[in-house]
């Protein structure tokens, strides 16, 4: 099994998101933050485990979660 | 032996640019250094993984205990000046969300053809006019016309208004050039924002330009405040004027100097602007590159509200703890061969915009777009920027100001 096949859920934690974006800046095509200052999980929300790591490692406020 | 810490705080030093090689000898030394000021002192964080730690952990290290500057505040003065940036949860998420949705990615892309309208405007007659100082053609317009313009401040308010967040910045430094009575202020300069009675004046503007849109709301920033208002979320009227001058403000004052150091950067390395202009997919990685040299916010402190750590040195409650973002973007562990202006490396992470956290800078894709469009629009014409004249700083050590620069257009390869 390649590491691309080990797929793991994200979601953001509005308890914790501020809204600044570095997810849509690093990955526009599932990340979007909405008008009321959240970000949004617009497209897939099951990404390769390595991917979704970076981008919570990446999240200023560490509101991106990994679903496990 | 420890070594003794290097003075990073005098004002003066700044004068000659960052004073890289003292921060280089403290990102050596173990642990925190311990950086003397004024009857106290603070924990200077210089690593570019220790500035990220703080930063991301903000119950241990609050904005709103202390002050977010080097210097401590009485109470009252705190409580007076506090604002977005001194505040602790719960109240900084709240506040931010009033504002952030206006800075999302999506809703900063809407201004790009404003930002590119006025960036023409100001390159061609910058080209027009053989030249001159940047900062004062293109570098300062650029980034106060387009705030101005979200804000809804109308055109010919505009001069009044960058005068005034000019007189801002001058209370980072040593000395001030108007009188405390300055605009019809009676408030202690010790209760208003850099303590400058400029800020009075932008309050009065602000509270003027609120009340003009309660009866005549438009499209644009201070309806939407007057409108979130309306809607229940509670902004005082302590927390409006706030917000209306740190927009005025970070919008000045920040992408100002980034420009200024950009421009100066693609002046000192022309081979690296030949990359840009051979191809220009790199405008994106390019940008970043700009902003980590720029660092225009040098550093932003924190206070420790309980015991903690941090590389190995205790830090006790109370403590000033002082993220020296003008050294963490130059970390050779983060960012390999720092002291090298190099526009492929697309340091996405770099610490311009803070070291994370809820305070991560709320102005980061106005300041991206604004960069961006500018290279974009020096791309086209196949501009080359020569420096002409001596760079004059500020005299801070809280901003990486710029006060002038000439340069001249050419045309090149």
């Amino acid at each position: 099994m390649s590491d691309d096949d080990d797929l793991v859920e994200v979601a953001v934690d509005t308890d914790v998101c501020v809204g600044s974006g570095q997810c849509e800046f690093a990955a526009p095509e599932t990340f979007e933050v909405g008008d009321d200052g959240y970000a949004l999980v617009v497209g897939d929300r099951y990404l390769p485990r390595a991917l979704a790591l970076d981008l919570a490692e990446r999240c200023p406020s560490q509101a991106i979660k990994l679903v496990d | 032996m420890i070594a003794e810490t290097p003075n990073v705080t005098d004002a003066q030093l700044y004068l000659d640019g960052i004073p890289h090689e003292r921060f280089s000898a403290m990102r050596a030394m173990p642990g925190l250094a311990w950086h003397p000021y004024g009857t106290d002192g603070f924990w200077a964080v210089t690593r570019y993984a220790d500035v990220r730690h703080v930063s991301r952990n903000p119950d241990v290290f609050s904005s709103a205990v202390g002050h977010t500057n080097l210097w401590d505040l009485e109470a009252d003065a705190l409580a007076a000046r506090r604002s977005l940036i001194d505040t602790d949860a719960p109240d900084h998420p709240r506040l931010r969300r009033v504002v952030s949705g206006a800075f999302t990615p999506k809703n900063v892309r809407a201004w790009s053809d404003t930002v590119r309208d006025i960036t023409v405007e100001l390159l061609d007659a910058f080209v027009e006019q053989g030249g001159g100082d940047w900062v004062e053609l293109v570098a300062a317009p650029l980034p106060i016309r387009v705030i101005l313009a979200m804000l809804g401040v109308p055109e010919e308010d505009a001069d009044y208004l960058v005068e005034l967040s000019n007189y801002l910045v001058e209370g980072t430094g040593d000395t001030q050039s108007i009188p405390p009575d300055a605009f019809g202020n009676t408030t202690e300069l010790r209760l208003l924002p850099f303590n400058s009675p400029a800020s009075h004046a932008i309050f009065e503007y602000g509270e003027r330009l609120r009340a003009e849109r309660r009866v005549e709301p438009r499209d644009d920033l201070v309806t939407h405040l007057v409108q979130t208002e309306a809607e229940g979320e509670r902004v005082s009227e302590h927390e409006f004027r706030h917000l209306f001058h740190i927009l005025l403000f970070a919008g000045n004052e920040t992408t100002r100097t980034a420009i200024s150091h950009g421009a100066m950067a693609l002046a000192a390395f022309p081979e690296e602007w030949g990359r840009v202009l051979d191809d220009p997919s790199l405008i994106s990685s390019a940008t970043e590159e700009v902003l980590r040299w720029s660092t225009p916010v040098l550093h932003m402190r924190r206070t420790a509200a309980a015991d903690t750590e941090v590389a190995g040195t205790e830090i006790a409650a109370g403590d000033k703890v002082v993220m020296w973002y003008a050294s963490a973007n130059r970390d050779p562990e983060a960012f390999p061969d720092p002291m090298t202006f190099d526009v492929g490396r697309n340091p996405r992470d770099q610490m311009a915009f803070g070291g994370g956290g809820p305070h991560f800078c709320l102005g980061a894709f106005l300041a991206r777009l604004e960069v961006t469009i500018l290279l974009e629009e020096m791309v086209t014409r196949r501009l080359h920027l020569t420096q002409s004249g001596e760079v004059v700083r500020a005299p801070s050590n809280f901003v990486h100001g710029v006060l002038s620069v000439d340069m001249q257009p050419g045309e090149g390869a």
